[in-house]
């Protein structure tokens, strides 16, 4: 048994180790063999001080190819190899049995433990541990100052004008959808199937595409895993005059519907999605633009 | 349609694409999971409430487009519950689960 203490957090602990598991090649120990068992003992205010680890360290002294991992806001990961289940169950009677009362005054001992092998697959281990690390925040928190920026602002509303001319010479119009989801991003593009889709998963991917390829008819999801919908069409009312947003949501609150329309939306259409309204809202738009012409 | 899912506005959606229709149902399968698993996890401490709305958020859009009308509704409860105690949500994930059996168990059928 080996044990270490670790001034990250174990998310990032977690998603470091198997990021680089992943992009490890053949051979070695693949952690497809590793389990993990997590505990989360700040809930029971143990938080890892020397004095906290020298009780629980020998708790874990009697078991082999096991290392423990003790974390600064009081988390514990436990790893080994193998399908030993043997160890589990020992790690969780020992545990148990050393902080019964505090345990059971705060949870099922059952609770008590995530056992991260159940969650079938390593990968899904990966994806939650980012997002427990904030990682599209972090970037969507670079990505908002970048959005409101006001020279940038400034530059793409020159580059907008000089290229959105060519949307006039387009027999059919060309649409964005913004959408995380895929299962909502396939519906979307099948009703639409007519028109040549671009698709967008996050905001900064869509002003991306936006830039490059001037769509005539955005569809724009609130949430999204960077910076929300409404700061994405908000950007774009400010850099192209002639920008056709439809909002699309689950939620559909009146505070959702207001900010869009104060970001200059044409339409807000909630899920489920129905054929009609999206292509309605293409529609509308046609009729928009030969009214402009 | 059973008493868990009506698919008629998603098949009104994508016509008679059988082989859209399996993929969107795969992908629902996956996703619904990944999203669940997420949500279990976020339930076990306060300090990830807003990660757990935001994951309630995405399965009520899926599950909506899907016409998983129950599911939806939990989805929801779920969103705007996301203040809730450790033990309610758990209570929550709980039946999120049970009726996702049940629209698992539909699409199964369907296949």
């Amino acid at each position: 048994m080996s044990h270490s203490v670790v001034n990250s957090s174990s998310e990032e602990l977690l998603y470091a180790f198997l990021l680089a598991e992943s992009q490890r090649g053949s051979g070695g120990e693949r952690v497809a063999d590793i389990k993990f068992l997590y505990c989360q003992f700040f809930q029971i205010n143990l938080a890892p001080t020397a004095e906290d680890m020298e009780d629980l360290t020998p708790l874990f002294d009697a078991l082999h190819d096991c290392t423990v991992y003790y974390f600064h806001d009081g988390d514990i990961v436990i790893k080994w190899a193998g399908q030993n289940e043997a160890i589990r169950a020992q790690i969780i009677k020992l545990i148990v049995k050393k902080y019964e009362h505090d345990i059971k005054r705060f949870f099922n001992p059952k609770e008590f433990f995530v056992d991260y092998d159940l969650m079938d697959g390593n990968e899904k281990l990966r994806v939650i541990c980012a997002k427990k690390l904030n990682k599209p925040t972090k970037h969507g928190k670079e990505l908002s100052k970048f959005f409101t920026d006001s020279n940038l602002i400034a530059t793409l509303r020159k580059t907008i004008q000089l290229t959105k001319m060519q949307r006039n010479f387009r027999s059919k119009p060309q649409i964005l959808i913004v959408e995380d989801q895929i299962f909502s991003q396939r519906l979307l593009t099948s009703i639409l199937k007519e028109y040549t889709c671009y698709v967008a998963k996050s905001s900064g991917d869509a002003l991306m595409l936006y830039m490059e390829k001037n769509p005539d008819i955005v569809f724009l999801d609130i949430d999204l895993p960077d910076v929300s919908g409404h700061s994405f069409a908000k950007l774009i009312s400010k850099i192209d005059d002639s920008a056709y947003v439809v909002m699309v949501s689950s939620n559909h609150y009146a505070a959702d519907v207001k900010t869009a329309q104060q970001n200059m939306a044409k339409n807000f259409i909630g899920k489920p999605y129905e054929k009609e309204a999206i292509l309605r809202a293409v529609e509308n738009y046609k009729k928009e633009k030969k009214s402009r012409s | 349609m059973n008493d868990s899912v009506d698919l008629t506005n998603l098949r009104e959606m994508i016509g008679n694409d059988r082989e859209l229709e399996q993929e969107l149902f795969e992908e629902y399968i996956s996703s619904s999971s990944l999203l669940i698993d997420e949500l279990r996890a976020y339930s076990e401490k306060d300090s990830d409430s807003e990660f757990w709305k935001k994951s309630a958020h995405a399965l009520k859009g899926i599950t909506q487009n899907l016409g998983a009308n129950d599911l939806s509704e939990l989805c929801k409860k779920a969103q705007e519950g996301f203040m809730l105690a450790r033990e309610d949500k758990s209570k929550l994930v709980t039946a999120i689960e049970a009726e996702n059996k049940k629209v698992l168990e539909y699409l199964e059928t369907l296949s």
